[in-house]
């Protein structure tokens, strides 16, 4: 195993990882779903048929839009009443997801569940709040640490450091990630949502989920991700990296208009989803 | 994972569910499904916490399902389940080292506390008691305000009362 190297050589770091060769491209599937939208004339069924041409992927994305992520009173059983039911947004994260699965696993021990957990904690807040995407926003939240695979597949030293960092310091992830290498995870999701073109009602969540108050395009969604990574972390659900809760952003807590009695209907709205959400731990 | 492997899901609270993977053919009428089965297509063919049937053991048979996972029911001494809530609980109180006290997320977690000591309706107390003493707070701090902004009302318009009043006095002693 490499030495890790001398944190004092941030620079490096940096470079590593911004070079685009070094971000995962974006999966094939997500590319061409892309470039076939752009054409007006491309219909629901043209995106179901190419999505149901990768039968092992069409299974992943069946499989989470019939889990209680959802909440579904009836099965969804083709990829092209997925994408009736649940919008093309939410289909289109659903395949991303489902097509970076095998990476987040590979990535880091508890990473994947902190994710499921997360999506489905801001799904029930969206929910609770009345919002009508709270499955837009659902996705937001499998995807907003998706920049934490990129640091620990690429930098795998430094990963370490980071690490021992929040155990021995009591640090935040984040801010281990800054001491170590002068940038975060959140910021590594940004590169990586401007190299696959996600639109910014993801990238934004994906980068400022720890600082929702600078959010512009969707600030709401950017909060309820926040609040959701905090309560997943509070319940323990999975491993994000963090030993330790962190603070809210009263700016966030404002934006969406709680108050602490609240927390108890979204725990308990919760919990069953957690507790249901066992099978998609292994999504294989 | 084998025949025979027992294992958890995620529950809050220290609750748990306690599964077992068995064969299809060791599957018993009865039974409650602890995991929802799906062909390899992603068709659901049941859901969890589905009971097992007869008729579902025939199915599972001709789509080639090998094993389903089913709950069991887990027996704990008291002392076992106590120490579940105890380390629920330290774990709550570590992770929360760094938010202060006057957080929002303090009520968060004494939330996560009272579910954990599986008292529901503590939780409620609680929570009902600090948002009727924040409410009282606010009317307080609000009457408090409007009163001082009244004081720097009242105190303005002295002020300019005791500009625009005539020097009538000044005049008469000017006059002998």
């Amino acid at each position: 195993m490499a030495s890790p190297p001398d944190i004092q050589d941030r620079t490096r770091a940096k470079k590593e990882v911004r070079r685009i060769k070094n971000l995962p491209t974006v999966p094939g599937i997500v590319a061409k779903i892309s470039r076939i939208v752009e054409n007006p004339e491309t219909s629901v069924a043209d995106v179901g048929r190419l999505i149901s041409q990768d039968q092992v992927l069409s299974a992943k994305v069946l499989r989470m839009a019939n889990s209680a992520f959802f909440g579904m009173s009836r099965k969804i059983s083709s990829i092209p009443q997925a994408l009736i039911i649940l919008g093309f947004e939410v289909v289109k994260g659903l395949v991303l997801t489902s097509s970076v699965f095998d990476m987040i696993q590979k990535s880091m021990a508890g990473l994947w569940e902190h994710s499921i957990g997360c999506a489905a904690a801001s799904g029930v807040i969206a929910t609770y709040l009345g919002r009508d995407d709270a499955e837009e926003v659902l996705v937001a939240g499998l995807l907003h640490d998706l920049g934490k695979v990129v640091l620990a597949l690429n930098l795998p030293a430094e990963m370490s450091l980071v690490r021992e960092k929040v155990a021995q310091d009591r640090l935040y992830f984040h801010e281990a990630e800054t001491q170590v290498l002068d940038f975060d995870h959140a910021e590594i999701g940004q590169w990586l949502a401007e190299h696959w073109n996600l639109p910014e009602s993801l990238s934004e969540p994906m980068r400022l989920h720890h600082r929702p108050e600078k959010a512009v395009v969707k600030p709401e969604w950017t909060a309820i991700v926040h609040l959701a990574d905090i309560i997943v972390r509070a319940i323990g659900f999975g491993n994000g990296g963090d030993l330790l809760v962190p603070e809210i952003s009263p700016a966030a807590w404002s934006l969406l208009g709680l108050k602490k009695t609240d927390f108890l209907p979204i725990l308990e709205n919760l919990e069953p989803k957690l507790a249901s959400l066992r099978d998609l731990t292994a999504l294989a | 994972m084998g025949t025979g492997e027992r294992f958890r899901g995620a529950h809050m609270g220290g609750g748990f569910l306690l599964a077992k993977r068995i064969s299809v053919d060791q599957a018993v009428a009865g039974q409650v499904l602890a995991e929802q089965i799906a062909r390899h297509d992603g068709v659901l063919l049941a859901s969890q916490g589905s009971l097992v049937s007869e008729g579902l053991i025939r199915t599972l048979i001709r789509q080639n399902v090998d094993t389903i996972a089913i709950e069991e029911e887990e027996k704990r001494s008291d002392a076992e389940i106590m120490g579940v809530h105890d380390r629920e609980i330290e774990r709550v109180d570590a992770a929360f080292a760094r938010i202060p006290e006057e957080s929002v997320l303090i009520a968060l977690r004494k939330t996560l506390v009272y579910l954990a000591d599986k008292e529901r309706d503590k939780a409620l107390e609680y929570l009902a008691a600090l948002e009727a003493k924040e409410a009282k707070e606010a009317e307080e701090a609000l009457a408090a305000k409007e009163a001082e902004e009244a004081r720097e009302a009242a105190d303005a318009e002295n002020g300019s009362e005791a500009e625009a009043a005539p020097p009538a006095r000044a005049s008469r002693r000017k006059k002998k």
